[in-house]
């Protein structure tokens, strides 16, 4: 069993503080880039969503 | 990566493609939210939801509740749905599943030799499966148990 959840959840348990994501002046580590994802799960799933739909992103490179 | 690792499939739109071939894409894969960090004009039409970046997001992002990830989702799941550059035809929505990504990313790894201070500086868009394969393996990269490391992959190679 491998899927995205188990990288976000070791590099966050392995390196929480180290640095994941730099956009900007904005610098995320490795425990706030698994929180935000678990963030993004928890607010779309509340809009209704099952397993399998469809997240479709149109943005430039970014942070989020 | 917080989409697929929520069980969503992620559908990762070119900002070059012209709103022809945007709603073709969103129409093909069903997608019922958009993320998008621009107006989405006629757009707007083929999903139930849009998400504006950044205050939108940053607003749903605020107000949600933290869900554990990978609850029932299993390797073979359909990870993201990416859509060809559509050169010969119909830009086709190219099925990869967690373990395919993942397999791309173990590559990237064997191949582009990364220590744990480098820095990565994304240049290529992170819609297409060049950008976003490097940084996946670069979010993965270091944390992985070695363990988990497909033998079938080997560490180099020449020719």
């Amino acid at each position: 069993m491998h899927t995205f959840a188990d990288p976000l959840r070791y590099a966050s348990r392995m390196a929480p503080t180290k640095t994941a994501v730099i956009d900007g002046n904005e610098s995320i580590d490795f425990a706030e880039l698994h929180r935000r994802c678990r963030l993004l799960a928890g607010g779309l799933l509340a809009l209704g969503l099952d397993k399998g739909d469809r997240v479709a992103i149109l943005a430039s490179n970014g942070q989020r | 990566m917080g989409v697929p690792a929520a069980g969503l499939v992620v559908v990762p739109l070119n900002t070059r493609h012209a709103v022809t071939e945007l709603k073709y894409a969103l129409e093909d894969s069903q997608t019922k939210v958009l993320l998008i960090d621009r107006d989405p004009g006629e757009l707007a039409d083929c999903v139930n939801h849009v998400i504006l970046i950044p205050d939108a997001y940053d607003a749903m992002l605020s107000a949600a509740q933290e869900r554990e990830l990978g609850v029932d989702v299993r390797e073979s799941d359909l990870a993201g749905l990416f859509y060809t550059g559509g050169t010969t035809g119909k830009s086709r929505g190219v099925m990869l599943s967690h373990r395919n990504l993942i397999a791309n990313a173990f590559h990237y790894m064997t191949t582009v030799p990364q220590r744990e201070d480098d820095l990565m500086l994304v240049m290529a868009p992170l819609f297409h499966a060049a950008g976003s394969n490097g940084v996946i393996a670069n979010i993965s990269g270091h944390w992985e148990p070695r363990s988990h490391w497909p033998r079938s992959i080997p560490r180099s190679h020449s020719i």
